[in-house]
């Protein structure tokens, strides 16, 4: 073994130029997927985290709700959540519950026609506003709301009212009867969450909800925060065994729709790009490793002769490709760091089109990659992978040459 | 007898058609001796010096050495058996680049499994070639005679049954050849090194001790001198 590594060490250095190049082809690879890495991680994992509190860690619903979820169907509503929130408040990992509603509306300022203009109305408590979305941090204008006749209101919906903090605006919905809902609002505060969807939105406080809808003291959904989100099933499955909850609809945010899809989806983007670049750098090593062999042959062939097994030559030219894989593993890391860094401070846009997606899958606008430990340990285990693909082949290939290679005479 | 083709054919596939590079070729070796195979280009004097040195396998017959037919035995069997009792030496050297002399010599010891006192058997091998000022320098720092001597010391360092040594001379000016054969048969004579080579120059075949003459893949003289 240790024949095996001086030997490819000294093949290192025995064509500086091509050995420099293919760990160049490791090093970019390495660096780019770093990147890519990180800034899937920076699309995905805020996008998550923010959008798994918005649905709830947890969500607590009428089991008739959640079949038709869809629909918001009001009156598949929770009607009395305050044992509810007192059974729930207090079980381990939970930091908060807090009673929700959304429901459909059309809005129009005080003095003009209701219109064609949609909006998602929602009522929760002002410490759901603040301590989960952090709409408090998110005010392009205004402050929040302190009185039931007062609300937020995105700044995209606010354009397309023609209005501003200051204004009245008068909301019709639907109780969960089906008659006729209005409230008329004063918006004092304009969100801007960075997407176009996400700005078409009104947060108004439970109470005035709970009226529009004629829910009383009721609420569609009960959204309860954890410490973990990633923990959430767990403790979702915990929460499902209190006796209050036995007859609701108990499931994490990762169980529900969109994100129970989400999870694989973006497990196969990430598998998908580093797949491609982890092959395309492979190839390259593939091409160089190759050349090595076809000019080693004859020098294969004599070692072949003196008693060098097949595995051995296997070995060698293994643990070429991985040393060179290693060199342009941490080359590649170390260049592809501050670039990710650099953009972590600068972030990049992504342009109009991350704005049109669903509210529930919320991207925003401009993205900061994220680099973590995992990522670079990542990167550079896959820097090894591209060795591996790459010197695969040809290092099966030098296992054929025979000992009578050395026999014939070349050079 | 050291080693013995018995009725041995070669036949390579070139297409439809076979090339019949050895038809049914017996010849044998002893200890000691200094035997050169000639004959003309394609007589198939390299064919047979591969299948005794085995690094290959005949079509058909038997390849002994030491009294085994080793033309059935597996790879890695037959790898074993070359490591231990057979030295080689080719017409272009063959040393490995990115290694020194004293590293070349080594490595032949190293792939033998054979570690004992490796040191110092590696630099006794190069001072008997008279390379005892070369040890570290790499081949491409070498002249093509003084790498020839290097492959010989790596021949030779392991002890084998019998060193094969296909054309050894034909890369080389006369002065360099001539004083490669001198060295050769010098230790042939001194040690009862086994030498067994090929080649087409009428002064190495003058300096052998027994020539056997090869045609068209069959053996057509075979002549001893003192
Ligand atoms: N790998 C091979 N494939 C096909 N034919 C081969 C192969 N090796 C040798 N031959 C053929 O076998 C015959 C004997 O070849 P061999 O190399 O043994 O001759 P040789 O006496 O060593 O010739 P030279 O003096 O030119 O080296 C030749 O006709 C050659 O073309
Ligand atoms: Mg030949």
């Amino acid at each position: 073994m240790g024949l095996l590594v001086s030997l490819a060490i000294r093949n290192l250095g025995r064509n500086r130029r091509r050995t420099l190049l293919t760990a160049l082809t490791v090093a970019l690879g390495t660096a780019l997927l770093t990147m890519a890495l990180a800034m899937l991680n920076g699309i995905f994992d805020s996008t998550i985290e923010r959008g798994a509190g918005m649905v709830g860690h947890v969500r607590v619903v009428n089991p008739e709700y959640a079949r038709r979820e869809q629909l918001m169907p009001l009156s598949d509503n929770l009607p009395d959540p305050a044992p509810l929130v007192a059974a729930i408040q207090g079980q381990p990992h939970v930091l908060g519950v807090f009673p929700h509603i959304a429901m459909g509306v059309t809005a129009a300022r005080d003095d003009q026609e209701i219109g064609e203009i949609f909006a998602l109305l929602h009522g929760a408590p002002a410490a759901y506003y603040t301590d989960v979305l952090h709409l408090d941090k998110q005010l392009a204008a205004g402050t929040m709301p302190s009185t039931d006749k007062e609300a937020l209101f995105g700044i995209a919906l606010l354009e397309e009212l023609g209005a501003k903090v200051g204004d009245k605006v008068v909301l019709l919905g639907q109780t969960q009867d089906g008659s006729p809902g209005r409230a008329r609002l004063e918006v004092v505060g304009a969100v801007d969450l960075g997407n176009r969807m996400q700005n078409r939105q009104v947060w108004a406080s439970l109470a005035k909800v709970q009226y529009v809808a004629d829910l009383d003291v009721g609420a569609t959904e009960l959204l309860v925060q954890v410490d973990d989100y990633q923990e959430a099933r767990a403790i979702a499955a915990d929460l499902r065994q209190l006796p209050a909850l036995q007859s609701l609809d108990v499931h994490a945010w990762d169980e529900r729709a969109p994100f129970d899809a989400a999870g694989a989806l973006i497990g196969t983007i990430r598998g998908i790009a580093a797949s491609l670049i982890v092959f395309i750098t492979g190839l390259g090593v593939l091409n160089t490793m190759f050349m090595s062999v076809l000019e080693r042959t004859g020098e294969i062939g004599v070692m072949r002769a003196f008693g060098l097994r097949r595995w051995q030559t296997v070995g060698l030219f293994f643990v070429e490709a991985i040393a060179i894989a290693a060199i342009g593993g941490l080359a590649g890391v170390a260049l592809g760091s501050p670039v990710v860094l650099f953009l972590h401070r600068v972030g990049i846009p992504l342009g109009e089109g991350a704005s049109k997606l669903p509210a529930a899958l919320p991207i925003n606008q401009t993205i900061y990659p994220v680099l973590t430990p995992q990522i670079l340990l990542t990167g550079f285990t896959l820097g090894l992978t591209m060795a591996l693909v790459g010197g695969l082949l040809p290092a099966w290939r030098a296992a054929g040459i025979e000992p009578v290679e050395a026999m014939r005479h070349r050079r | 007898m050291i080693c013995e083709l018995v009725d041995v054919t070669k036949e390579y596939p070139m297409g439809e058609l076979k090339v019949v590079a050895l038809a049914g070729v017996s010849v044998g070796v002893d200890a000691g001796e200094f035997t050169v195979f000639a004959g003309p280009s394609g007589s198939g004097k390299s064919t047979a010096l591969n299948l005794i040195g085995c690094l290959d396998r005949p079509s058909s017959g038997k390849v002994l050495l030491d009294g085994k037919d080793v033309a059935t035995l597996a790879d890695e069997a037959l790898g074993a058996v070359r490591a231990r009792r057979i030295g080689f030496i080719f017409q272009s050297f063959n040393l490995i680049p990115v290694l020194t002399a004293a590293e070349n010599v080594d490595l032949a010891l190293r792939l033998a499994g054979d570690t004992e006192n490796r040191a110092a058997r590696v630099e006794k091998a190069l001072v008997d070639v008279g390379l005892q000022d070369y040890l570290h320098r790499r081949p491409s720092q070498l002249s093509g005679g003084q790498q020839q001597r290097v492959a010989i010391a790596r021949a030779l360092v392991k002890k084998p049954a019998i060193i094969i040594a296909d054309e050894p001379t034909a890369n080389l000016d006369s002065t360099n050849g001539e004083a490669i054969l001198e060295l050769m048969r010098e230790m042939n004579e001194r040690d009862g090194v086994t030498f067994l080579f090929s080649t087409h120059d009428p002064m190495v075949m003058s300096r052998a001790r027994r020539v056997v003459k090869l045609k068209d893949g069959h053996v057509v003289g075979d002549e001893r001198r003192a």
